[in-house]
């Protein structure tokens, strides 16, 4: 049904763009709350005027030029209380984030209660005078992307129940995310065979033999192992805190790529004795890999590093379980035919033949 | 060390410098902006938010400013949640002045809470039985419940005061939901409209040739009306749609090319890219994705008839499309819904829940054949086609 002055909204569905909305998560530790605030740069401009020059083109240092008056709007619009008390609010650095509808400002929230957290009385009231339909969209306890209550022009308070996670918990948390990681990544896997696979061998002209002391083959498999751990720390942690931010595709193919070059080098080696290099330059592709899933605990503020911690603490267990398995029976095996002239061409031919598969299907 | 190996080594390093360098296409988290130029936002060039309280006439004429910017923004939410906020002061009196009344009326209705608008509307030509909008206002919110005959009479009271093209569409429009779309095509037809009723009159008409199964006609009438008017979504939607019907689903996607298109525009445009097997789906059908999760987290009811289809046609999940479409209907009962329910209990098999549409098919003589056809129980011979 179409109507000519004032009714056309009516089929059309009103949904539009996207009504507005703020997103505000929290994470609850002990008497420590720690989270973080989106609001869109358009919705902000309409309250604050950040388009300095008036282009109608938003540039990040008109927003910051408005950084202290941002700031007043943004702690005045929110309370935090815990009985009759309250938690003192602080606003961490400015940064940005891509939401569906267009850029948002985002902003780190710490707080601070009395007392152990268990229950908190929230208050937002951001916006609800300029836009009678938007909403502050609550996360609590880091259930990111999970449920979300909304603040609304009527709803401008709301109670909040806290599952509070202390700090063994959250690298406890982290910890067994490691462990998992480890275990259903089968590119980590697959590298890490493919660099264990020849440590109980050695290199005599154009073949193979097995190394006949226990301890050479120990000093291989820890320089592979210590030299991937390293590299992967390094870059995990300069993903997980900002420091770069790599494309997530092309890690994806560069792991790919890593896993088919480890196995290529039991096949042709090119460096055959100092495998501990592939480890380690390969090893950093995979700490960018493992960023996402620090993502996915929804770690955030000053907390993050324990969750870095602990994740990175997982993997590695995981990865020494795998080891102190495989490295035995390798060394059982390692004088037999089987290993020599079938697990390892083709155990190395197989991993080889997924990785290029993968870096097919990743690209 | 050997050079392979320092060979090695410094190609992951290198290989870890291009990525600190390369730029992050991935920013799925809180990002700075290298450079104080980028740009991050477009924003409207001037937004001058009155600092001071508004008088009764300002605030009309603000929020009206923003119920017309955002009808030309497909209905931007943002630009209507700011209307109603212009009018925060009356908003939940009982008795707002009149120029409140009605704008409040028309948000209501927006935001399809039909009967809290009727409400105004009937306060309205109550107390100004001469307020033509709130009159022609009143017949659509009676005919999305449904009401067919107080439309009717609510039509009626526009004679003498409105001009004659509004009346005639007001009827057309009752007429085209109650088995009578020729004749209504034929009524309004024999009008003259001025320009600025051009598009208006193109589009229904184009709508009661679609609702009489004449697509041919109802397809160059909304070409037409896109001509006089591009920036008009709601023939847009229905141009789209009789293309899908009519098996040319790449002219339907073809329509929202390099247009920002509002959700139910999008919903469309991945229908028509899907039916075209177009390569352009993936992208598309993503940004949907995104934009119902999103509406989703925010708690929206407002767009079952929408969310309905989605569930149907793409996500697959029958239970969830009939339990949208059953409740889109209990909210609003225009043919489009009526679709979206048969559609929805048909993959579900379950013509029980269809039964409210074909009440309603059979009671309206409602004619479109597209729907008769969905209906699972087909009316008779005297229930189809025209009445003369």
């Amino acid at each position: 049904m179409k109507h000519l002055l004032l009714v056309i909204l009516l089929a059309t569905p009103a949904l539009a763009h996207k009504g507005s909305d703020a997103y505000w998560t929290l994470t609850a530790s002990n008497t420590a709350l720690s989270g973080r605030l989106d609001v869109a740069l358009k919705d902000l401009d309409l309250l604050i005027g950040l388009d300095g020059n008036g282009d109608g083109k938003l540039s990040w240092g008109e927003v910051k030029a408005k950084e202290s008056p941002l700031r007043e709007t943004l702690t005045n619009a929110l309370a935090i209380t815990q009985g009759a008390q309250p938690c003192p609010l602080t606003l961490g650095s400015l940064s940005v984030i891509t939401h569906s509808d267009g850029t948002y400002l985002a902003t780190p929230v710490t707080a601070r209660c009395p007392a152990a957290i268990t229950e908190l009385e929230l208050k937002y009231e951001l916006l609800f005078d300029v836009d009678a339909q938007h909403r502050g969209l609550l996360s609590v306890s880091g259930t990111a992307g999970g449920n979300w209550s909304a603040f609304t022009n009527n709803r401008r308070t709301q109670t909040a129940a806290f599952t509070s996670i202390g700090a063994g918990e959250q690298t406890g948390l982290a910890f067994l995310e490691g462990v998992h990681h480890i275990a259903i990544g089968w590119d980590h896997l697959c590298f890490l065979f493919a660099l264990l696979l020849p440590s109980v061998l050695r290199r005599a002209g154009a073949d193979w033999v097995p190394r006949p002391a226990f301890k050479p083959t120990l000093l291989d498999v820890a320089k592979v192992v210590t030299a991937f751990t390293v590299a992967h720390s390094i870059t995990l942690g300069l993903a997980a805190f900002g420091v770069i931010n790599p494309n997530g595709k092309w890690v994806e193919v560069a792991i790919a790529v890593s896993v088919a070059l480890a196995a290529f080098n039991n096949l042709v080696p090119f460096v055959p004795e100092t495998r501990w290099s592939l480890a380690f330059s390969l090893g950093l592709m995979h700490g960018f890999g493992f960023v996402s899933a620090i993502r996915d605990l929804g770690a955030a503020g000053p907390s993050m590093w324990l969750s870095v911690f602990g994740f990175n603490l997982g993997v590695e267990a995981g990865q020494l379980a795998i080891v102190a398995a495989f490295v035995p029976v390798a060394w059982l095996l390692r004088a037999r035919p089987v290993y020599r002239a079938l697990l390892m061409p083709l155990g190395s031919a197989v991993i080889l033949g997924v990785a290029l598969f993968w870096t097919w299907q990743r690209i | 060390m050997n050079r392979a190996t320092l060979f090695v080594l410094l190609g992951g390093v290198a290989l870890t410098a291009a990525f600190i360098f390369a730029p992050g296409a991935d920013q799925s988290g809180p990002f700075v902006p290298k450079s104080d130029d980028q740009v991050l936002e477009q924003v409207p060039k001037s937004t001058p938010r009155p600092t001071t309280p508004l008088t009764v006439d300002e605030a009309a004429v603000r929020a009206r400013q923003l119920i017309d910017e955002a009808r030309k923004e497909g209905g931007d939410p943002r630009l209507l949640g700011r209307a109603q906020a212009t009018l925060a002061p009356w908003w939940a009196d009982a008795s707002p002045p009149p120029q409140i009344r009605i704008l409040r009326a028309t948000l209501k209705q927006s935001f399809h809470d039909f009967e809290g608008a009727l409400v105004d509307l009937e306060a309205q030509v109550a107390a100004d039985p001469s307020d033509a909008q709130a009159w022609l206002t009143r017949a659509t919110v009676l005919s999305v419940l449904a009401r067919y005959p107080e439309a009717q009479a609510s039509c009626e009271k526009l004679e003498g005061i409105s001009n004659p093209v509004v009346v005639a569409v007001c009827r057309a429009q009752v007429m085209g939901v109650t088995g009578r779309a020729k004749e209504a095509m034929t009524l309004l037809e024999s009008l003259t409209p001025a320009a600025e009723e051009r598009g208006w009159v193109l589009s229904v008409r184009g709508e009661l040739a679609h609702w009489s199964g004449d697509d041919t006609r109802a397809e160059a009438t909304l070409t037409q009306a896109l001509t006089v008017d591009p920036n008009d979504t709601y023939s847009r939607l229905l141009l789209a749609q009789v293309l899908l019907d009519g098996g040319q689903p790449a002219r339907a996607a073809k329509l929202f090319e390099g247009r920002a298109v509002n959700d139910g525009e999008l919903l469309m445009q991945v229908l028509a890219l899907s039916a075209a097997k177009s390569p352009d789906y993936e992208t598309k059908r993503a940004e949907l994705d995104e934009r119902v999760a999103a509406n989703r987290q925010r708690g929206e009811t407002l767009h079952q008839r929408e969310e309905s289809r989605y569930a149907l046609a793409l996500e697959g999940d029958v239970n969830k499309a009939l339990e949208l479409a059953v409740k889109n209907w209990a909210v609003q009962k225009e043919p489009a819904d009526a679709r979206v329910l048969l559609e929805a209990a048909a993959a579900a098999k379950s013509p029980q829940a269809a039964q409210p549409v074909v009440k309603w098919l059979a009671q309206t003589n409602f004619t479109q054949p597209k729907l008769n056809q969905l209906s699972p129980s087909p009316r008779g011979g005297e229930g189809r086609g025209e009445r003369p």
